[in-house]
């Protein structure tokens, strides 16, 4: 089972990274709650019957969560979004107006949508295992995607044309 | 542009958010290794015994999780002063997540928060700290008997309680802490007794506990300024000008270094303490001894590795002195740099900084030093190098630069903001495009300065070689005409009969009193007001397209001082009502038309002053003053938590 657990990290640690930092913001933070989700996951792993990818990534979601209420102050959900959503991406000064509105763009979302955002391109999920993580159905999800996407175009055609 | 698009940039963005691959390697190798030495004793042992073994593992491994690392490796990321406490004494602060508390010399503790700056405490008290999960504050004040005593103040209820009381007037309490699990108060107790012929002598000082279930005092060691060590059954303290290590379970001890007053940070990885050495240089022929202060830190768990943190300069020869008739000088640094407390996660160390120069003004500051395990990239260096010159930390610029020149801040046109506009590398050197703004208060004149600066790997991660000036774009008004200097080249962009007569003041007796300019949206912004004061209207003029807007207008009110955004989209107004004597300051939003007033954030703070200092980029920093003070804060106008200000 250790071995399959080392499989497991290597194939999941760049997602699990990639969706802990666009959510930190800051990369001190980021290293130790990822070494504290692994920690948890190394734990448990043997005891997963299924969908080890969807329990990783709850276990990811709720370490961020714990980490704000243990070292923020912050009880309430909604608050957690106040210290959430830097600009972490590298080459901060990228001249492609494109990628700069698109930015722009994602942190203009309401929470719920940018954490879809985070699951399905930046962690790399499936929509069956997004629907898994936020407990809808995997239509739902699909749609809900499908949505963001054509609302995103319209924030950046809005924004390019400045 | 179409929904494929949308995905395919997306996908470009996710490359762009980085991993840390050092620490993915890391943590697999504590797998192997947990994994190996489970398998090792799994062959050996039977199966319950297995169990615990691997419990062991796993605890281990927990231990070992979290990377940390030595104290030489920390990097220095940022500095700054951001309370003024002028001539009025501050003693040991208290942090935690954010919110500072101040003991002011024979005034009580203060609060330092998003909301302002507020006495909670009334007792006069020379130190404060506070509990790990943050709800108990511990000082020492004065009884009304004249003894001394510790008193615990739960943040929860407001109940102040006092724990110990000296026996008599000569024994006195100092350097108290929590332990790590809050339980118990450590403390200095000392004996202080008047010589015969002058002066005071320490008869005795001990380190000592209470525990605040029982009361119970138990002596530990001699010396002060003791603290736990977090999860090492130890303190670290200090004797005789040394900081110690002290085991507590065999009582070993062991010198970290020469240093004063060690404080551990609450993660239990890090000292902090103030340490003197005495420098011998030569200056012009003369034997200068400085006797050097700085703060440092060290390992606590290792105790191998040690970095000084911060950059103390000798004070100056003074003005007058003949330098041909010195030939030993002795001096002292420019700052003491004392009193070092870790911030709540362990990320920051706050040091008091006083100038050592009988000058007007204010002397004693609070300082923030913030520490990383990441290096600062080229871009970082020269956007806090340029806030370093900007709120006038010369001692942090210097430590951003390679060769620093003796004068780097000049007072007027004072840097009011600054943007980074690009980076890249010439051959092999990488370098930063920076603008920087200068405005004169009261003065219709800025400039922007565009600068290219080169730099070189170093031990922060980068430091500036060279600075070459590129461009600088001046705007001034003389006379009621707006001019653009370029190249030396003079060009009138407008004058007073040219702007909307609605949208100026009604009285035609008017004169421009500041001005500002966005590079960005090729604007300036200006103010005109009548010459009795009665009125004034802050406009704007879009060069590019010849057309003038008014942003709000103001009755008996003098605008000094207005400042633009990087991004033009924000401008910050101090405003003086003639009236009321009173000043103000806003942030106008220009996409929603809106107007925050500053000042209306601070409900229970009496605020004499407020001002707009500058633009960290798109972030706005203002001060506001007290009588007991001076306070720095931020307000980002981009932020969800838009509708509150932030302290540094």
């Amino acid at each position: 089972m250790v071995e399959s657990f080392l499989e497991f990290y290597e194939k999941n640690f760049d997602d699990v990274y990639r969706y802990v930092y666009f959510k930190i913001g800051n990369k001190w933070d980021t290293d130790d709650i990822v070494s504290e989700i692994f920690k948890k996951a190394y734990e448990k792993y043997k005891s997963i019957k299924s969908n080890p990818r969807s329990w990783l990534f709850s276990i990811a979601k709720n370490t961020i969560t714990d980490h704000y209420r243990k070292n923020k102050n912050v009880t309430l959900e909604d608050n957690i979004s106040y210290f959430s959503y830097h600009d972490i991406f590298e080459n901060k000064f990228e001249k492609e107006a494109e990628i700069d509105c698109l930015k722009k763009s994602i942190y203009s979302l309401p929470k719920e949508e940018i954490e879809i955002i985070n699951l399905k391109y930046f962690a790399g999920m499936t929509h069956r295992e997004i629907s898994q993580i936020i407990q809808k159905t995997e239509d739902a999800v699909k749609m809900k995607v499908f949505r963001i996407i054509q609302k995103l175009k319209n924030l950046v055609i809005k924004c390019l044309e400045g | 542009m179409d929904e494929k698009r949308i995905e395919e940039n997306l996908n470009k963005l996710k490359d762009l958010i980085p991993v840390n691959y050092q620490l993915k390697e890391s943590l697999k190798k504590r797998f192997y290794r947990n994994r190996w030495k489970k398998m090792g004793v799994a062959i050996a042992a039977a199966a319950a015994v297995l169990l615990m073994v691997f419990s062991f593992g796993i605890k281990h491994l927990q231990d070992n999780l979290i990377t940390k690392v030595n104290a030489e490796e920390l990097k220095i990321i940022n500095q700054i002063s951001f309370i003024s406490l002028g001539k009025i004494n501050a003693g040991k602060i208290a942090e935690y997540n954010g919110t500072i508390y101040i003991p002011l010399h024979d005034k009580g503790i203060y609060k330092y928060d998003s909301k302002g700056f507020k006495k909670i405490i009334d007792k006069p008290a020379g130190e404060v700290a506070i509990s790990t999960n943050g709800t108990k504050l511990v000082f020492i004040a004065n009884t009304s008997a004249g003894k001394n005593a510790i008193y615990i103040k739960d943040l929860n209820d407001g109940k102040e309680n006092k724990i110990i009381e000296s026996k008599d007037s000569d024994t006195y309490y100092s350097d108290a802490t929590f332990s790590p699990d809050g339980n118990k108060i450590i403390y200095t107790e000392q004996v202080i007794v008047p010589r015969e012929t002058h002066g005071f002598e320490v008869k005795e000082s001990n380190i000592n506990t209470v525990d605040l279930k029982n009361l119970k005092i138990t002596k530990l060691t001699d010396g002060c300024c003791g603290s736990f060590v977090k999860n090492g059954d130890a303190i670290v303290f200090e004797r005789d000008n040394k900081i110690i290590y002290k085991n507590l379970k065999d009582s070993s001890e062991k010198i970290i270094d020469e240093g004063k007053r060690p404080s551990v940070s609450p993660n239990g990885y890090y000292i902090a303490y103030e340490k003197y050495e005495i420098k011998n240089e030569k200056v012009e022929d003369v034997n200068v001894r400085i006797n050097m202060n700085n703060i440092w830190i060290a390992d606590a768990s290792s105790l191998t590795t040690k970095k000084q943190v911060t950059l103390n300069v000798p004070k100056s020869v003074p003005p007058g002195m003949p330098k041909e008739e010195i030939q030993n000088y002795v001096t002292d640094t420019l700052y003491s740099y004392y009193w070092p407390v870790w911030s709540s996660d362990s990320r920051s160390i706050f040091v008091l900084k006083n100038l050592n120069e009988d000058i007007r003004g204010n002397t004693m500051q609070l300082m923030k030093i913030e520490l990383s395990r990441e290096e600062l990239t080229p871009e970082e260096v020269v956007k806090k190098f340029l806030q370093a010159i900007i709120v006038r930390d010369k001692d942090f610029a210097r430590v951003l630069m390679k060769n620093s020149p003796a004068i780097m801040i000049v007072s007027n046109p004072h840097p009011v903001a600054y943007e980074i506009l690009e980076s890249g590398t010439e051959g092999s050197t990488p370098y930063v495009d920076a603008s920087l703004s200068y405005e004169y208060s009261m003065n219709g004149y800025c400039s922007v300065d565009k600068s290219r600066y080169y730099l070189s790997p170093s031990e922060n991660g980068y430091i500036i070689d060279s600075i070459k000036h590129l461009e600088t774009v001046e705007f001034i008004e003389k006379k009621g005409t707006f001019y653009k200097i370029e190249n030396n080249v003079k060009t009138k962009l407008f004058d007073k009969g040219e702007i909307p007569k609605e949208i100026l003041p009604d009285n035609l007796n008017t004169h421009a009193t500041t001005l500002t300019y966005s590079p960005k949206t090729n604007t300036i912004f200006f103010t005109i007001q009548t010459d009795d004061r009665s009125q004034t209207r802050i406009i704007s003029n879009n060069i590019s397209k010849k057309e003038f807007k008014l942003i709000d207008s103001f009755e008996n009110t003098f605008i000094p001082d207005i400042k633009v955004d990087s991004s033009g989209k924000y401008l910050a107004v101090l405003a003086y009502n003639n009236t009321s004597q009173q000043s103000n300051a806003y942030v106008y939003n220009f996409k929603t038309g809106e107007r925050i007033n500053l000042k209306a954030k601070f409900k229970n703070t009496k605020i004499e002053e407020i001002s707009p200092r500058f633009w960290q980029q798109d972030k706005l920093i203002f001060q506001i003053s007290l009588k007991e003070g001076s306070l720095y804060y931020i307000y980002d106008p981009y932020k969800p938590y838009k509708d509150e200000v932030l302290i540094p």
